[in-house]
């Protein structure tokens, strides 16, 4: 951790805005990204992000000199997300709602028309991931973090996360293997 | 070097759509937070939080605990009156 996070840290223990202002500025679009490609929707996504920094904010006091900013803001905006998906299960009425919903970045029938985008087999591939690979791969692959992080915002071991890696990369790439296929077959002038 | 340089994955999943949020909708988030902050940064706050958080659940675990010690010397007094 940065002397400039060790400094942040103790400046949003004792609830000055401006630390929280500047950590803001730094995390936001990082921490909104994560969510929105989480959760697939954005709605949902502008939730929970919204819920993530009153969380944060709440519970600046309670951080100690040692926390790791970006695996603590990680790591509210996953319980947040985790929290969200078992509400949601029990939620009847909105399990059938989404069910019958396309997610935000479903490709539109024109879209699916000349699916060979690239794009859109990964948007697909990666929404099929089940939610502990999606987010190991966002807060490992995408975001960067080292192995030792992404454990400390998953609550797992190093070797753990290794190997949950290895499975996401794994699922990912057998997802992107269907769609290329499935993206092949309905592309204009493939003769059938 | 940043991960997607070397990671093919990585470049993959740099297609996945990450649009930012709107900025009103931003700025909304930092200044509902920032009223927060500030409102568990009072003395009140504090207070607050110190009985939720230890006094309260002290106080249900000591009437618990005496409870169950309560309910155990009656039952042991009809076991031993019974005999």
């Amino acid at each position: 951790m940065g002397a400039e996070d060790t400094d942040l840290v103790a400046r949003l223990r004792r609830h000055e805005p401006a630390a929280f202002d500047d950590v803001y500025a730094r995390y936001q679009e990082r921490i909104f990204r994560f969510l929105l490609r989480l959760a697939g929707r954005r709605s949902i996504a502008e939730d929970l992000f919204q819920d993530t920094w009153l969380a944060a904010a709440r519970h600046a006091g309670d951080l100690t000199e040692e926390t790791d900013l970006g695996a603590w803001l990680f790591t509210i905006a996953r319980n947040r997300f985790r929290s969200h998906r078992r509400w949601a299960f029990l939620d009847f009425a909105q399990r059938e709602r989404l069910a019958h919903e396309p997610p935000d970045h479903a490709p539109s029938p024109d879209r699916l028309a000349e699916a060979r985008a690239e794009a859109s087999a990964v948007t697909e591939a990666f929404a099929r991931l089940a939610p502990a690979h999606r987010e190991v791969l966002l807060l490992a692959v995408v975001e960067g973090m080292e192995t030792a992080q992404v454990g400390a915002v998953l609550g797992l071991k190093p070797d753990a996360v290794r190997q949950r890696i290895s499975r996401a990369r794994a699922e990912l790439a057998t997802h992107l293997e269907t769609e290329n296929a499935v993206n092949r077959a309905l592309a204009p002038g493939v003769s059938r | 070097m940043t991960p997607l340089d070397h990671d093919p994955l990585a470049n993959k999943l740099a297609l996945l759509p990450g649009d930012p949020l709107a900025q009103r909708a931003a700025a909304t988030v930092l200044r509902r937070a920032r009223g927060v902050l500030i409102d568990a940064g009072r003395p009140a706050a504090k207070l607050q939080r110190f009985w939720s958080g230890v006094l309260l659940p002290a106080v249900i675990l000591g009437c618990a605990l005496s409870y169950s010690v309560g309910a155990l010397q009656t039952i042991e007094r009809i076991y031993v009156a019974g005999r």
